[in-house]
């Protein structure tokens, strides 16, 4: 029967091909086991070896695993010695772990995130860390997993630098406020119309000398992350309307159009200070370097996870070549510096630092003679609670 | 009435000096002192209304001025304005747990703004139309 036999052999390829099958699926299955179980072990190994410290913790304080590293900064003889340490009495500033699970709440992450811990022989450390929550189906964070790294040292350092330029500031301001004041008091005189002019010009120089050194101090705080800065849930709407109405009656922002719009849930977790300077360093780029009669368009978007807060104008626009440049300390576009000879270089670097330190970023878009795009991305709120 | 007088203490002589012109056009009474001790001592025999006090100063600083006004019965309740040109975290901290009305940076201020927030903390001088 060819039939029967041409079904047989059928039968018994598929057979062989299918026991084969099955015995290559076994084969890559306890592979990819044995490989898993490398990689976790490798995974164990770079943890436990890593010179920085891990920890994994509950948001009530107890520690579920630490490295030796974390053992070793902190002073204590074993992972096994430290984990049965309440993190409330590791760290020195109860204040500051609360605030480092608020972040961890509304961000789902910190980076760079600065505290004093103390070691078991009572000295504090600084540490800097970078931490994930883990989130129960409801959404509350319960758990964090962080990597520590000890920056005593550098956190030294800075502080000799920081009181350098706190006296140095002192040193300039001292002499310019006397500068100030004596031009207002010889203001306040009968001075022919000459000499009017004379001081006005000597007082609008102080004041710009002044605002110089005020950015140059703020710039070496957020630098070093000394800034004081208060972190709340922000509307970044009504904040950019502010930012608006307080630029409006200035004659540069009259000759064009503002115009903005905006998603109302943008709320994000910031210093509103440090974030309205931010913004009020972009619009006030666009105000300068957009001929009059131009459209400034500022919006506020939201995706599942950030805030785009954008201001587009019709200016003059950036070289590409100095694209990448503009938010370097004080670089200047060649451009920019023929529409305006007073500019610092600082506002755009100031505006990265404050977007970098909020935990997002700037970036800039520009066709030369079009205009140009400033773009601020910040990670949203994760809780969008009412802001008040 | 009796004008309201403002101690200023502060060791530019610039500084002082057109603080206090300033504050005269307005009608106050003037006190100068341009070291810490002064200002303690003008502070205790004084009784100003208002304390001008700048923090760098020779011989006692104007937190550990601020420090022994508080802990003096006499010169507790006295309200002080804190003027200084640096704002280290450390002494806007002492300064306000110790008790302040402000603490503003001098050349962030006009002599006018000035004036404006003595005003309005004491309030209105009596001889500032025959200033």
């Amino acid at each position: 029967m060819p039939s029967g036999i041409v079904l047989l052999i059928v039968v018994a390829v598929a057979a062989a091909w299918g026991a084969r099958t099955v015995y290559r699926l076994r084969l890559n299955l306890s592979r990819t086991e044995s490989e898993l179980r490398t990689a976790e072990t490798r995974y164990r190994t770079i943890v436990a070896r890593s010179v920085q410290g891990f920890y994994e913790a509950t948001r009530e304080g107890q520690l579920l695993s630490v490295n030796e590293s974390l053992a070793a900064m902190l002073g204590y003889d074993s992972p096994a010695d430290l984990r049965d340490v309440p993190a409330e009495r590791l760290h020195v500033d109860a204040e500051r772990r609360t605030d480092l699970w608020r972040a961890i709440q509304e961000r789902g992450f910190v980076s760079g995130f600065r505290s004093q811990l103390r070691r078991k022989d009572g000295r504090a450390i600084w540490v800097s860390e970078f931490a994930r929550g883990v989130f129960d189906a409801s959404g509350r964070c319960t758990q964090a997993e962080g990597f520590i790294e000890d920056i005593t040292e550098s956190v030294e350092a800075e502080q000799l630098k920081s009181d350098f330029v706190a006296f140095v500031t002192h040193q300039l301001r001292t002499p310019l406020a006397g500068i100030r004041w004596m031009v207002e008091l010889a203001q306040s005189e009968q001075v022919s119309a000459e000499a009017a002019s004379f001081l006005e010009d000597a007082r609008v120089s102080a004041e710009r000398l002044i605002a110089l050194v005020n950015d140059l101090m703020e710039i070496t705080q957020l630098e070093e992350g000394r800034l004081r800065s208060v972190a709340e849930h922000v509307d970044l709407v009504k904040l950019t309307a502010d930012v608006i109405a307080e630029i409006a009656p200035c004659p540069a922002s009259r000759q064009h159009s503002v115009v903005a719009t905006g998603d109302a849930s943008a709320i994000v977790f910031a210093d509103p200070q440090l974030v309205r300077r931010a913004m009020a360093n972009c619009l006030w780029n666009a105000v300068k370097y957009t001929p009059a009669g131009g459209t400034i368009t500022v919006r506020t978007e939201c995706d599942e996870s950030s805030v785009r807060w954008s201001v587009r104008d019709t200016g003059i626009g950036i070289p590409l070549a100095a694209q990448r440049r503009v938010f370097e300390k004080f670089f200047r576009a060649d451009n920019a510096q023929t529409v305006d000879t007073e500019g610092t270089g600082l506002g755009l670097y100031l505006a990265r630092l404050i977007a970098e330190r909020s935990g997002g970023s700037i970036a800039c878009h520009s066709i030369e003679n079009e205009g140009s795009t400033f773009t601020m991305v910040l990670p949203l709120a994760r809780e969008r609670k009412a802001v008040a | 009435m009796i004008g309201r007088t403002i101690l200023i203490a502060e060791d530019d002589r610039f500084l002082r000096r057109a603080a206090e012109l300033a504050l005269k056009q307005r009608g106050f009474s003037v006190v100068l002192a341009e070291d810490g001790s002064q200002a303690l001592a003008l502070a205790r025999t004084c009784q100003p209304d208002l304390i001008l006090l700048d923090v760098l100063m020779p011989r006692m600083t104007g937190i550990e001025v601020l420090r022994q006004l508080r802990a003096d019965e006499a010169t507790r309740h006295l309200p002080v304005l804190v003027l200084s040109n640096s704002s280290k975290e450390l002494d806007v901290d002492m300064a306000n747990q110790l008790g302040i009305e402000g603490y503003w940076i001098k050349a962030n201020l006009s002599l006018k703004e000035l004036g404006d927030r003595v005003t309005a903390l004491v309030g209105k001088e009596s001889h500032a139309a025959d200033a």
